[in-house]
């Protein structure tokens, strides 16, 4: 129970109207002539006691009038009463901090929708029925567990304001599983799941285990914005020469074609001044611009602002790049067989270049792999970061000694079996893998792949794409080093997959093509081969593409470097330790540039990092909705808080306390009342009567 | 004049007479039936002469075949002498303009003597509050109308008290003037609580007057309109009342309402008519319907029942 507006109990002060009116009405009464005043003396003698009764009965409803019309006005409110009842319940609180719960609900004073969320949270979890237990759970990627699940909700204030916004997807999905899995443990009974989203995702949401109540926290309308999806920054071949950029810009929820202004800034000077300004028009929606432009001497990074009115989301507004060249990270694929096994690894890795990574990937054959290699290596001065062999095929002596140098340099190794392996072909191979290959054996008739804890390594929570493989026959691989995970087994008893982090080295137990299994063709072929290749690369290779909060982004480090020092594009300086699989960045949320300082054994390196929205985050129109198989779901609601208002009780009462008061001053007045009562005949049967 | 009677009445009130249910006792000859026998075509009976008598009346034949004179009584049509009693208490200065008590009451009379004066009967008033203040004995000029409208017009008294019980007493004080049987119209709120003020009224209904009453009542005072506590005053020196008519307005009534039946069964049962008006009532109205309800009453009961 609590009180909103306190000031106005002071209203209730005017208790004095009626008392005072009570007293004063006996002392200055108007004068009225009746010359039958003596029947009027005889009437009250006997009504007299009645009269007093009812007297203080209306001094008793006038004061009850003005108090409990008093109590209205001060705005009482019950706390969460009709929201979870009196009974103490499990609650996990997700709260969608994707990037689109940044946009402004309230420009004046720069309120957020996260803002919203938070605020509404904070209530609920105050109004929760003693004995209740909270956990806190963000669900803008990777989802994390802000609070773990615990009686002490006075914790739960805190929590809810330490999430900040930040450049990440949405990961509702993911952050509902991990309530649930908050909730699974609790000793409560009632257990529910309350999301406070925008509902500015696509996200399938799979059908939760708890009650899901969705609790939309920005208003009903559109909400314009506009965003820059992609940059592409090419640097000049000459010193004289501009630099090149691309930039691709949506918008959305706006009525009509939309006006904007571009301007590029100098980010490193203090003044920021502006090398390029344009107005641009967004057509259907989106715009591609082509712009050259020739920045300050010495500039290394600079920041690109486009503003249009009634804009909601500015985090999506601006975007700083680094002016350097970006690497690219060349992958080999060496073909073992004739058959053409590593096509689809190849259309992958490309398909996957230019949203967050570059690949530069090379095709060669295996009898050609001597002079490729060496060839490359007088070009380039380095070997290709990641060698993929496809197929086992017998190294020849040549083919020995230059893969050989090329892993002593830091290349990555992946090999892929394929069904016509001679088995010394396959010992050959087995020298520089971290699991032998034992056997080729025929597969269960339904496998399924099992996933084990260093799975994240490679895969997003939820589903793999991997769910429904098929295989016909794999490799039994017998793991040889110690420090070789596996991610995947097949039926939950062989290695699908074994990885050494240290050494940068893995084997699958079946092959790229589709001779083994449907692999190459299941959805999560494609993430699983990114981000293995990520992994296999040397650990100075950084993503050149901007990247989001939540993408898979590892970056591997040798096991000589104990720490990384992380600027962010604030300036907050911290380290990290990286772990058995690299340094962990997928939670990098602030936009900017990030710089990574380490040291190896060689000499100190630095990489640079640019974390943007993700360009799905800029269509800020709700269309999230919960499965409908969902045990229990409610619509969307603006209730901002879970109280109970109970100013409407309040002066219902008070209403009907004037009725009662108006009741009992003019029910001698009026002859309804009394027919009603079944009281003796009222006046104007007298007055007919007497007259005749 | 005071011109308490409008001209416009004349003409309604021309289309019926005064008329009694009783047989009155007049000295000179009018429209009514007398216990006197007198000059009319009507036989009654023979008696002896006595000097004095009117040699008129000598019956000269029935004298010749007796041995004396003898007189032939006739029926004779005698002048109603009508008694006009106006309240003039404290009470009746109640109500405004047209509807105040005093003034509808002496309207109401008004109208009666001027209906009776046209008739050629003599009319008296008597008014009264707590005794007898103004009494003109029974005459039936003109000049004496005028008297009497000029007394019914006089205000009433400030503080006087309404006593009915001085009219008893009137029997024995106003002998002279009231020997003759005629018809009393008393025009009154009848505010007197004393349960016994009537009695005295009885030696008239007893003495052979027809007496109608006229109660004379503010709509107010029946049904005590209003919201809200008030101080009730009255207008005979009663103490104050507080009240909210809402509150009161039922208990009082029921004590309004015991009263006037009281008072009504006292005045039926000494034979008296007792109509109850409102002063927002029209006097001609009332006049009238009394009138033709007392004409039908003779028609019916050949004037010789009581009303009750």
């Amino acid at each position: 129970m609590g009180i909103a507006s306190p000031l106005a109990l002071l209203a209730a002060l005017l208790i004095a109207l009626p008392i005072a009116a009570h007293i004063l009405r006996r002392r200055d009464l108007p004068s009225r002539i009746l010359p039958t005043v003596a029947f009027l003396e005889r009437a009250i003698t006997h009504k007299r006691r009645r009269i007093r009764l009812v007297d203080i009965l209306i001094l008793i409803l006038r004061m009850g009038v003005v108090i409990l019309a008093a109590i209205g006005m001060a705005e009482p409110f019950m706390v969460g009463a009709s929201r979870y009842g009196e009974e103490a319940l499990a609650l996990a609180i997700v709260i969608d901090d994707s990037a689109s719960m940044a946009q402004l609900i309230d420009f004046s004073q720069k309120r957020s929708a996260l803002d919203e969320a938070v605020a509404r949270a904070i209530k609920i979890i105050e109004s929760l029925p003693q004995g209740s237990e909270i956990a806190i759970v963000a669900a803008g990627a990777p989802p994390r567990l802000i609070l773990p699940r615990t009686k002490d909700i006075k914790l739960g204030k805190g929590a809810l304001l330490s999430i900040q916004p930040g450049a990440r997807r949405n990961a509702i999905g993911a952050a509902i599983k991990m309530a649930e899995r908050q909730l699974g443990g609790a000793s409560l009974s009632e257990r529910r799941i309350l999301l406070l989203s925008d509902q500015s995702s696509d996200e399938s949401i799979p059908t939760p285990s708890f009650p899901v109540e969705l609790e939309k926290v920005i208003g009903s309308g559109y909400s314009p914005n506009i965003g820059i999806v992609e940059t592409q920054l090419v640097s000049p071949d000459s010193p004289n020469s501009p630099w090149l950029m691309t930039l691709d810009v949506r918008g959305s929820g706006f009525s009509s074609q939309v006006k904007a202004s571009l301007r590029i800034l100098s980010e490193d000077l203090p003044s920021h001044p502006t090398i390029l300004e344009k107005e641009f028009t967004l057509l259907d929606g989106s715009s591609s611009l082509h712009l050259s432009f020739h920045p300050p001497k010495g500039i290394r990074k600079i920041a690109i602002n486009i503003e249009t009115p009634e804009d909601r989301l500015p985090m999506d507004n601006r975007r700083v790049l680094p002016l350097e060249a970006s690497p690219q990270l060349s992958v080999l694929f060496v073909e073992g067989s004739t058959r053409r096994s590593a096509r689809f690894a190849i259309r992958a890795l490309e398909a996957a270049s230019g949203s967050a990574h570059t690949f530069l990937p090379l095709l060669v054959d295996a009898d050609r792999l001597p002079s490729f290699l060496a060839d490359y290596r007088s070009r380039e001065n380095s070997f290709p970061q990641v060698i993929v062999v496809s197929g086992f095929f017998a190294p020849s002596p040549e083919s020995i000694s230059v893969l050989e140098q090329a892993l002593e340099e830091g290349s990555g190794l992946l090999v892929a079996p394929e069904a016509s392996a001679s088995r010394d072909a396959v010992e050959a191979w087995a020298r520089w893998l971290p699991a032998r290959p034992v056997a080729l054996l025929p597969a269960p008739s339904h496998p399924s792949l099992t996933l084990e804890p260093t799975s994240h390594l490679f895969f997003r929570s939820g589903p793999t794409g991997l769910e429904g493989i098929r295989i016909s026959s794999y490799f039994e691989l017998v793991p040889l080093s110690d420090s070789a995970l596996i991610p995947l087994r097949i039926d939950g008893d062989h290695p699908f997959l074994v990885f050494d982090p240290s050494s940068r080295r893995a084997v699958l137990s079946v092959g790229l093509d589709d001779r083994l299994s449907d692999f190459p063709i299941q959805p999560g072929f494609l993430p699983l081969l990114v981000n293995l290749v990520l992994k296999l690369a040397p650990p100075e290779v950084l993503p050149a593409h901007p990247i989001s909060s939540g993408d898979l982004i590892t970056l591997p480090l040798p096991a000589t470097v104990k720490n990384v020092e992380i600027q962010t594009p604030s300036g907050l300086v911290f380290e990290r330790n990286p772990g058995p699989s690299g340094l962990d960045l997928s939670d990098l949320a602030e936009p900017g540039i990030y710089e990574l300082r380490f040291a190896d054994s060689k000499k100190k390196r630095i990489g640079r990092l640019v974390v943007v929205p993700p360009p799905e985050e800029i269509d800020l129109s709700p269309r999230l909705s919960l499965p409908r198989s969902a045990p229990t779901t409610s619509k969307a609601s603006n209730q901002s808080t879970t109280s109970l208002p109970l100013s409407p009780l309040f002066f219902f009462l008070s209403g009907l306390f004037a009725i009662a008061e108006g009741w009992l001053r003019l029910r001698d007045a009026f002859p309804l009342f009394q027919k009603m009562l079944r009281r003796r005949p009222h006046a104007k049967s007298i007055t007919s009567k007497v007259l005749g | 004049m005071v011109g308490l009677v409008q001209q416009e009445w004349s003409e309604r009130l021309s289309a019926i007479r005064l008329d009694i249910r009783k047989i009155v006792e007049g000295i000179r000859t009018g429209l009514h039936r007398s216990f006197r026998r007198g000059a009319s075509a009507v036989f009654v009976d023979h008696r002896d002469y006595t000097p004095g008598d009117d040699p008129r009346l000598i019956d000269w034949r029935a004298s010749a075949r007796k041995e004396g004179l003898v007189i032939k009584r006739l029926e004779q049509e005698s002048e109603l002498e009508l008694h006009l009693w106006l309240d003039a208490s404290a009470s009746m200065a109640f109500g405004e303009g047209a509807q105040e008590k005093a003034r509808f009451a002496a309207t109401l009379l008004a109208v009666f003597a001027t209906l009776a004066q046209s008739q050629g009967d003599a009319v008296a008033l008597t008014r009264f509050d707590e005794g007898v203040l103004e009494e003109l004995p029974p005459r039936s000029s003109l000049s004496h109308l005028r008297l009497i409208e000029e007394n019914l017009a006089k205000p009433p008294a400030r503080g006087a008290r309404t006593r009915l019980s001085v009219l008893g007493s009137k029997v024995n004080t106003s002998k002279r003037t009231t020997k003759r049987r005629g018809l009393i119209i008393l025009a009154s709120d009848l505010l007197d609580l004393d349960p016994h003020a009537l009695d005295g009224l009885k030696a008239w209904t007893k003495g052979g007057f027809e007496f109608w009453v006229f109660q004379i009542l503010h709509r107010e005072e029946i049904e005590l309109p209003g919201n809200g506590p008030f101080r009730f005053e009255g207008l005979e020196g009663e103490p104050p009342v507080e009240a909210d008519p809402a509150e009161i307005r039922s208990a009082y009534q029921r004590e309004l309402q015991a009263h006037l039946e009281r008072q009504r069964n006292q005045l039926v049962e000494m034979g008296a008519f007792l109509r109850l008006v409102c002063t927002d009532e029209n006097i001609v109205d009332i006049v009238l319907q009394h009138l033709f309800f007392v004409k039908g009453a003779l028609a019916r009961f050949g004037g010789h029942r009581r009303w009750a």
